[in-house]
């Protein structure tokens, strides 16, 4: 089943299985403000994502993690062109996309495909299941006719777990968790090689929340698809992914295997967020200190001086509000921007 | 839907029954009736008086009166005029021609001008463009019609650019076809003017908002992450979603053709139907009021029940059953 959908990608998955679809390098992207009503003054950016860099391997989850308004969506949005970058590199399977014009973007488009949050506003109300199925294959040429492009928007709805006949239903003729699937089959249809997931599960409810992600899993496995994972939900990313960024105001803080991440935290902000969500184990959920933020995160456009962090942060040392930290390896699989990484080596 | 559409032209009728017996209750309710200007003149007898309120029915009991005309409405048969002492009929059909052609040309062009700078100025969002549009559209909705329409009739005294004052000039049924159409249309642009100015303002910043609700949707963002062409994602994806408030609108307003125009052609003196309800209000012409009020019911339900029905034609969501 699934060779006929993605053949090349299934072929490939042990041979490659180490090799880099993405790199990010420097990424910026800076909104301007502008004053003025007829005479606009630049007054300021929005430092939505200020340098960030990161590698994703073929085959891999790659989880951002943060709060509301950290960037991590519009890195994911950067990363697909959908807004264009400030700065830096995008490599998508060894070409800088960053530049590239909207035709010569096209063959990437096919190769990135996103899963947006809500699917009630990701499926155009007027289309039929069939047509918002069959337009992206009959757009980027992967079919030769409507027939041929109807035959495999039946395959990929059973593949989705849905039946050939919703093909004529309009997508409020479904439950969210179903418009989901539809989604997930519509990212699938031009045979992506990565997929971005921006909270693709955090608004269904969580019974089908668990099946939606055992789609995703089915398919990494079966199609040998890279994602880009972007969520909430700390379980959820520890269960699914591979890697993981943890981005505070634009930037990111902390990085690496998830297990390591996730079990060894250095950066402060880390161990807020993880000790912020539950452990299901009343026992340990009772022993364990807690590390809880005071404060508000700071404007985006008037950012701290030094580490961005230093204002929350219950470790703030003289260094802190002077210096913002390097990023520094840890361990092999494991780096981190803080000044106590310093202290510790001392 | 021919059973939906059934069901709403039967409603359509206990719906005018009511509408025309609160009308006739209020001009009941209001003080004086059409002959107090003869009995406040004292040229005019007493005999003659009582020879009136009798020719009009205005001796009987309101209740009888009511049921008088009704009775002749379903006849098709809508009374005399007290004022003009013809047929209300033929009154109100000599006018609707001068209503509907002013209405229906400033109605096509408010729409036009109206969808096309709401596209262009969501489309140029934030621009000196839509700056410009934005502040002339508030005008539009700000400026009184009564009082742009004055501000137009001092332009046309002052430069003489545009014949005013009615619809025809007296010597109109002397002219030639193109000199008679081309009165008819110089006079038409001032009271056209007026209305457009008030009417595409709104429909602007309908459309405006409507495309960019929808413009923000991931559906034309994933249009986008597809690769297709910002023509495609707009007119394809964002535009056909973006439309619905507007067919909605589209059928309200057709009922405001035939009496949406009151104010612009008392002052432009232009012969429509507004002014002839107008004037008949003041005189208590009831029966003339009364038929332009029918007019109005029928025209305000008809228009919403075409709304309806487009909107299902272009919109899949909505079935009636």
């Amino acid at each position: 089943m699934s060779d006929k959908i993605n053949g090349t990608a299934t072929t490939k998955e042990t041979s490659v299985q180490s090799d880099v679809v993405i790199r990010v390098k420097n990424l910026k992207k800076y909104f301007p403000i502008y004053k003025g009503f007829l005479i606009k003054k630049h007054v300021g950016d929005v430092k939505a994502v200020d340098d960030v860099s990161f590698e994703v391997r073929r085959g891999e989850t790659f989880a951002l993690v943060g709060e509301s308004g950290c960037g991590k969506t519009t890195t994911a949005r950067t990363m697909l062109r959908l807004i264009d970058p400030t700065d830096g590199v995008i490599e998508i399977l060894g070409t800088d996309i960053s530049r590239l014009s909207r035709e010569e973007l096209l063959p990437f488009r096919r190769k990135m495909q996103i899963v947006f949050q809500n699917p009630i506003g990701s499926l155009n109300p007027r289309m039929t299941v069939g047509q918002i199925l069959t337009e992206p294959m009959l757009f980027h040429k992967i079919v030769k006719d409507q027939q041929e492009a109807n035959e495999r928007a039946i395959e990929l709805l059973r593949m989705v777990g849905m039946k050939p006949y919703h093909m004529d239903r309009y997508p409020h003729q479904f439950s969210g968790g179903q418009k989901q699937r539809i989604a997930i089959a519509r990212a699938l249809s031009v045979n992506p090689e990565i997929l971005y997931l921006d909270e693709p599960t955090s608004a269904l409810d969580v019974s089908v929340q668990a099946q939606i992600v055992n789609l995703f899993l089915k398919f990494q496995e079966e199609l040998g698809l890279t994602y880009i994972f972007i969520s909430h939900n700390l379980a959820l990313v520890r269960f699914i992914s591979h890697h993981v960024a943890i981005m505070y105001l634009g930037r990111i803080v902390e990085m690496g295997e998830v297990n390591e991440v996730f079990d060894n935290p250095i950066h402060p902000y880390t161990k807020a967020l993880l000790s912020a969500s539950p452990i299901p184990d009343p026992a340990i959920e009772k022993k364990r200190s807690r590390l809880i933020l005071t404060g508000n995160v700071p404007s985006p456009i008037a950012r701290p001086s030094g580490c961005f962090f230093h204002p929350r942060c219950p470790f703030k040392m003289d260094i802190c509000d002077k210096e913002y930290p390097q990023m520094k390896s840890v361990s092999p699989n494991h780096q981190v921007a803080c000044h106590l990484v310093d202290k510790r080596e001392v | 839907m021919l059973k939906y559409i059934a069901r709403r032209l039967v409603i359509l009728i206990p719906e005018l029954w009511i509408i025309t017996v609160i009308v006739f209750t209020l001009l009941q309710l209001s003080p004086g009736d059409f002959l107090d200007q003869y009995r406040l003149d004292p040229s005019v007898s007493k005999e003659t008086l009582k020879a009136m309120e009798r020719e009009y029915g205005l001796d009987k009991p309101a209740v009888v009166q009511y049921f008088y005309w009704l009775g002749k409405v379903v006849r098709f048969d809508f009374g005399q005029s007290f004022y003009y002492r013809r047929p209300v009929a033929s009154l109100i059909y000599e006018r609707l021609l001068g209503t509907l052609v002013l209405s229906l040309y400033s109605f096509v062009l408010s729409w036009i001008i109206g969808v096309v700078l709401g596209v262009v100025s969501a489309l140029k969002k934030y621009t000196l463009t839509d700056k410009i549009l934005t502040v002339v559209a508030f005008s539009g909705l700000a400026v009184p019609g009564f009082f742009l329409a004055l501000l137009l009739l001092y332009m046309a005294a002052k430069t003489g650019w545009f014949p005013i004052g009615g619809m025809y000039s007296p010597e109109n049924t002397k002219m030639d076809v193109w000199n008679a159409f081309k009165d008819i249309f110089l006079r038409l642009q001032l009271p056209a003017f007026t209305l457009t100015f008030g009417g595409f303002a709104g429909l602007m910043r309908y459309m405006r908002g409507s495309l960019l609700d929808v413009l923000n949707e991931d559906y034309v963002e994933f249009a986008r992450a597809k690769g297709m062409p910002e023509r495609v994602v707009i007119y394809k994806h964002a535009l056909r979603n973006a439309i619905n408030p507007l067919v909605t609108m589209f059928g309200y307003s057709l009922a405001g053709l035939l009496s949406g125009a009151v104010i612009t052609e008392t002052i432009f003196s232009w012969p429509g139907l507004g002014r002839l309800t107008y004037q008949a209000l003041l005189q208590k012409d009831y029966y003339v009021v009364m038929a332009s009020t029918v007019i109005g019911t029928i025209l305000l339900v008809l228009g919403n029940l075409v709304g309806d029905i487009l909107l299902a034609a272009v919109d899949p969501r909505i079935r009636y059953e």
